[in-house]
């Protein structure tokens, strides 16, 4: 049974093979001049210099070498925000939408159910293969990805951000799992490898956005952090934590003496600027929530594993539906 | 002997509408059935069930006395060419036998395969979605024989193909029956095709049997009757009457010889039986007691 599910995707894998040439080759060409870029530049020397320290100078802390790298980087960067954002949806479609749905509009199952096997067996192996397809071609993707993400994350402190975190380490995994499971559920129920596609490119995108925005901050209670609107140093911005709470335009809320809060967002005055600091007071304190850059894998593994889980359920769904609901 | 096909009451629905209806028929170990009726009479939900494709929505069936939807051994003894013979596109013939060699274990005669193949001088390399439409019908018989069934159902195999394909398929098939001593349950709609080929016969009608039987009891008990209007009807059933001009000509049912002065008495042929059912759907001919004649 294996065989057949291997055969009948040559030319599957042939395709997916190419692409992952494809994507290798670009990651690694753009990845490499950003590299060395990260380590000629001097960008690399500043930060060891710094050696991870978590308050920094008000202007120091290597800001303007990695704004200077981020900015010549910067439509590289975007380029590879957008595409690879996508990358795993479009692995997981490919491959998961025709998985059932093709054999049904064909009508090969007619075919390959009434020879001496056990449909259970027949749809456990089609989805473990396209399963162990997307993982390692997904595996092999998020490897080079993260690699290629390192000196951006560096320069910018924002490997935890939204859409940035979604892109490498392990989550782009579970994401691809995700969708092909799903692809292959709706393509299982529907019939149509058509349909399906169109209806998984949406329920992804909704489910990611859900787990996102709601669960993602609330897999760990957030830590809280002060420091005064007036100072000189502040909180090293380029570790990598994430700030995720707070209100108005920054990232987290100005607190008056009196503990109320002031209107806008935090800010960080020099004691000569009395105009920056004169409506809130002298001694008001910047507050912000965030989760610290130590807990970057703790979220990757506790997201993967939603999706990972997600899969596995969607995956017995569409056993027990091939099952017991196809005629 | 257990009958090769048994279904009681079999039934299946495809949400609100039927697609089976209480149908309840056997055929004897042995035999070659011919499944007729027009387009959407239940035709294809009768071989799908038949062949564990299909669970029933209500009633049973059994080949060779086991349900075929949830056993596997009994799914063993069955060959199936579906409609439109569908092949893996991609695979080639010989991929398709390597399937089938590895799905059925000890079962699978691949020499008797292969040697079929040759002999019908399909190439084993060609991949499925480059063979003709004879040559696929061909592949999947040969898919279907080489698991040694006990029972053999081919869902409008020759739909697709030309006249002189469609014949040799079919005397190939009759080869392999009688050497094979195989029962069969064929669909068609070329009904010229079931002439001389098959000896049981289902027809469908709305989702339901409209007429059941060995062909020889059939062809004896019908006789096609022509004569003047005014002449008497005899005393059968008439399944059919036809006026042209002065003459008229029905087909009659009686189990006896046909007395009927004044008419002229003639035998009639399985085609012409089995339109003059399919155009006045009201009629029936079932055997049995349960019998709506």
């Amino acid at each position: 049974m294996i065989w057949l599910a291997w055969r009948r995707r040559r030319g599957a894998i042939i395709a997916t093979g190419i692409g992952l040439l494809v994507a290798a080759a670009l990651l690694s060409l753009t990845g490499r001049s950003m590299w060395s870029t990260f380590h000629d530049g001097g960008l690399a020397a500043c930060f060891a210099g710094l050696d991870g320290a978590r308050w920094v100078p008000v202007s120091g802390g290597c800001q303007d070498e990695a704004q200077a790298f981020a900015a010549r980087f910067f439509t590289l960067r975007l380029l590879g925000l957008a595409v690879l954002t996508f990358v795993p949806l479009v692995v997981g479609v490919f491959w998961g939408a025709p998985a059932i749905a093709r054999e049904l509009e064909d009508d090969t199952v007619s075919l390959v159910w009434t020879q001496g096997m056990s449909r259970g067996r027949w749809v456990w192996t089609q989805l473990a293969v396209v399963g162990a397809v997307v993982a390692v071609s997904m595996i092999v993707v998020a490897s080079l990805v993260t690699w290629w993400y390192g000196p951006l994350n560096a320069a910018t402190g924002d490997r935890f951000q939204w859409l940035i975190f979604d892109q490498q380490g392990l989550v782009p995994v579970g994401y691809a799992i995700f969708a092909a499971s799903l692809a292959a559920c709706i393509g299982a129920v529907t019939g149509r490898t058509m349909r399906s596609m169109a209806i998984t490119v949406v329920v992804f995108i909704i489910v990611r956005i859900g787990v996102a925005v709601l669960a993602r901050p609330r897999f760990m209670e957030g830590l809280e952090r002060t420091y005064p609107v007036v100072t000189e140093r502040v909180p090293n911005r380029l570790l990598g934590d994430w700030l995720y709470g707070g209100g108005g335009p920054g990232v987290g809320v100005v607190l008056r003496a009196s503990g109320e809060r002031a209107a806008g967002g935090q800010r960080v005055c020099p004691q000569l600027d009395p105009a920056c600091w004169a409506d809130v007071g002298r001694a008001a304190t910047n507050l912000e929530l965030f989760h610290p850059a130590s807990r970057f894998w703790a979220f990757q593994a506790i997201e993967t594993g939603i999706f990972v889980a997600l899969a596995i359920g969607l995956a017995a769904t569409t056993a027990w539906w091939v099952r017991n609901r196809l005629a | 002997m257990t009958a090769a096909l048994e279904t009681t009451a079999l039934s299946k629905r495809y949400g609100r509408a039927w697609a089976l209806r209480d149908c309840t028929l056997s055929i004897p170990s042995g035999r070659v059935a011919a499944v007729v009726g027009p387009n959407g009479a239940g035709k294809t939900t009768l071989m799908r069930l038949a062949v564990g494709l299909h669970r029933p929505t209500r009633g049973s069936v059994c080949v060779f006395g086991r349900a075929p939807r949830d056993d596997a051994d009994s799914r063993a003894r069955i060959g199936f060419v579906g409609q439109e013979t569908p092949l893996y596109r991609d695979l080639s013939v010989a991929d398709h036998l390597e399937m089938g060699r590895r799905l059925n274990g000890d079962a699978w005669d691949g020499t008797s395969a292969i040697g079929r193949l040759s002999k019908l001088s399909i190439p084993l390399e060609r991949r499925a979605g480059e063979l003709s439409g004879g040559q696929r019908a061909q592949v999947a018989l040969t898919i279907a024989l080489a698991k040694r069934p006990d029972l053999l159902v081919l869902d409008e195999p020759v739909a697709s193909l030309d006249p002189l394909a469609r014949r040799t398929f079919l005397s190939e098939l009759m080869g392999e029956v009688a050497t094979r001593q195989l029962s069969v349950l064929l669909s068609s709609h070329v009904i010229a095709d079931l002439e001389h080929r098959c000896d049981h016969l289902v027809i469908l009608s709305k989702a339901r049997i409209q007429v059941l039987g060995d062909v020889d009891d059939l062809l004896e008990s019908h006789r096609v009757l022509i004569g003047p209007t005014t002449s008497e009807l005899p005393d059968a059933v008439v399944v059919s009457s036809h006026e042209i001009g002065r003459q008229r000509t029905i087909l009659v049912r009686s189990d006896q010889p046909v007395d009927a002065p004044g008419w002229a008495v003639e035998p009639i042929a399985l085609e012409d039986l089995v339109l003059a059912y399919l155009s006045d759907p009201e009629s029936g001919h079932l055997p049995g007691p349960e019998g709506r004649a």
